[in-house]
């Protein structure tokens, strides 16, 4: 009878922290709603990828030799190949976006240059506390505050912290209404925060909407070559969206294959999450390093606002900096209810929204430029 | 130390880049708005 219990025997203390991770996990996306389509999945897969000679990877057994695992497969194939599950969500996600309020509004697209400032602050710590630039790109890169291009970014970079990476970008995406009011609240005053902007929307021509995807690929495919898979596959979503000819491809992109694509992606990352890779202190300095970003991000949108305002004429409120991030659309809510909170006729949110959906291309923007630099510094 | 001064240039180059393509696309749209007004809008 020892085959029944030779499994419980085998469990380790790492992995028995992996269960309670696991669990986590799964209770921060149940309880508290924390990104509960990539933290659930996660969670369950830590749990999977981590019971003793589990089936979900490769595993060799006497008198049968290897057989494959779901789990390691999916990774393999969907990742580690290709990168494909990242970048095939970008379709979705750019069919989702509507850039109306950037358009109308040019000028936020400066914020979502500026608040990538927290990426590179956090290679530059990273690097400071020793992980090396291969490392410390790839941790940065949680400052994107955009899980796929964390993704991609760690793993084009062959990271041996994909895993850490990815629980922390999803994390802190989710902590954004508790890190930004607080973060924004020390490095402004209220003065600032009660600052209004009028929304005086110009219209935006259907032939704009159509050339916007298209232009923003070949810009950034010039300057940045590594960023088209990234650019390319979110602005080819966005095209399918304006061109109103394909919306029965555009609604599948924003439903059918974004849900897919998601509910695989988390399952599948947490291959990354074995225990003997992921149980170590730099993991949590990951964690920490990741809350770094995420803070200097909003840092860098806000004090570039504020330098804005010394050579402008009209007022911009300094917390739509903030909003610069890629987290669509949790920035530009806290960006309106702070806002609403200094002056109830204060309404940001279509200022942020145009932020937010800058910091979607800035970041990707961001993602492409890093691989390019890396790779020439390796 | 290497990768910290590398990481420093990785911040200079990398937000320099970024700012560099997000002013050529603002840029770029401010002209297209400019162009296509006037247009039926979408």
């Amino acid at each position: 009878m020892e085959f029944l219990i030779e499994s419980i025997t085998l469990i380790t203390w790492q992995q028995l922290i992996m269960y309670v991770i696991g669990g986590l996990l799964i209770y921060l996306a149940i309880r508290h709603d924390f990104e509960p389509a990539l933290l659930m999945p996660m969670g369950f897969g830590a749990i999977l990828v981590n019971l003793p000679n589990t089936g979900v990877i490769n595993q060799t057994s006497e008198g049968i030799g290897e057989t494959h695992g779901i789990i390691q497969w999916l990774f393999e194939v969907g990742i580690q190949a290709s990168e494909a599950l990242p970048i095939l969500l970008f379709i979705g996600i750019g069919a989702m976006i509507d850039f109306g309020p950037l358009l109308s509004n040019p000028k936020l697209f400066l914020f979502g240059a500026a608040a990538q400032f927290g990426i590179f602050f956090a290679i530059s710590f990273a690097a400071l506390i020793g992980f090396d630039i291969r490392d410390a790109a790839s941790i940065g890169i949680i400052g994107a505050a955009d899980g796929p291009t964390s993704l991609l970014v760690s793993q084009i970079l062959k990271s041996k912290y994909v895993g850490a990476i990815a629980v922390a970008a999803y994390s802190y995406m989710a902590l954004v209404p508790i890190i930004q009011p607080a973060v924004i609240k020390l490095i402004t005053t209220k003065k600032e925060r009660r600052i209004k902007m009028a929304y005086n929307p110009k219209q935006v021509t259907k032939t704009t909407r159509i050339l916007f995807p298209i232009i923003v690929t070949i810009i950034a495919g010039l300057v940045a070559p590594m960023s088209v898979a990234l650019v390319g596959f979110l602005m080819f979503g966005n095209l399918l969206r304006e061109c109103g000819v394909l919306k029965s491809l555009s609604e599948t992109a924003q439903n059918v294959l974004a849900n897919l694509i998601t509910l695989l992606l988390g399952i599948t990352i947490s291959f990354s999450m074995k225990a003997e890779a992921f149980v170590s202190w730099d993991t949590l300095l990951i964690m920490c390093i990741g809350l770094v970003a995420f803070v200097f991000d909003t840092i860098g949108g806000v004090v570039f606002a504020k330098i804005l305002n010394l050579f402008t004429k009209n007022k911009i409120n300094p917390m739509v900096g903030a909003a610069g991030i890629s987290a669509f659309p949790m920035s530009s809510r806290v960006i309106q209810k702070m806002g609403l909170k200094e002056d109830p006729t204060n309404h940001l949110l279509m200022h942020a929204v145009g932020a937010n959906v800058s910091g979607q291309i800035g970041s990707v923007v961001a993602g492409g430029i890093i691989l390019s630099l890396v790779s020439g510094m390796l | 130390m290497t990768d910290f001064l590398l990481s420093l240039e990785l911040m200079w180059k990398g937000m320099l880049g970024i700012f560099a393509v997000i002013i050529i696309i603002m840029i770029l749209v401010f002209l297209l708005t400019k162009i296509t007004a006037g247009k039926p809008k979408s």
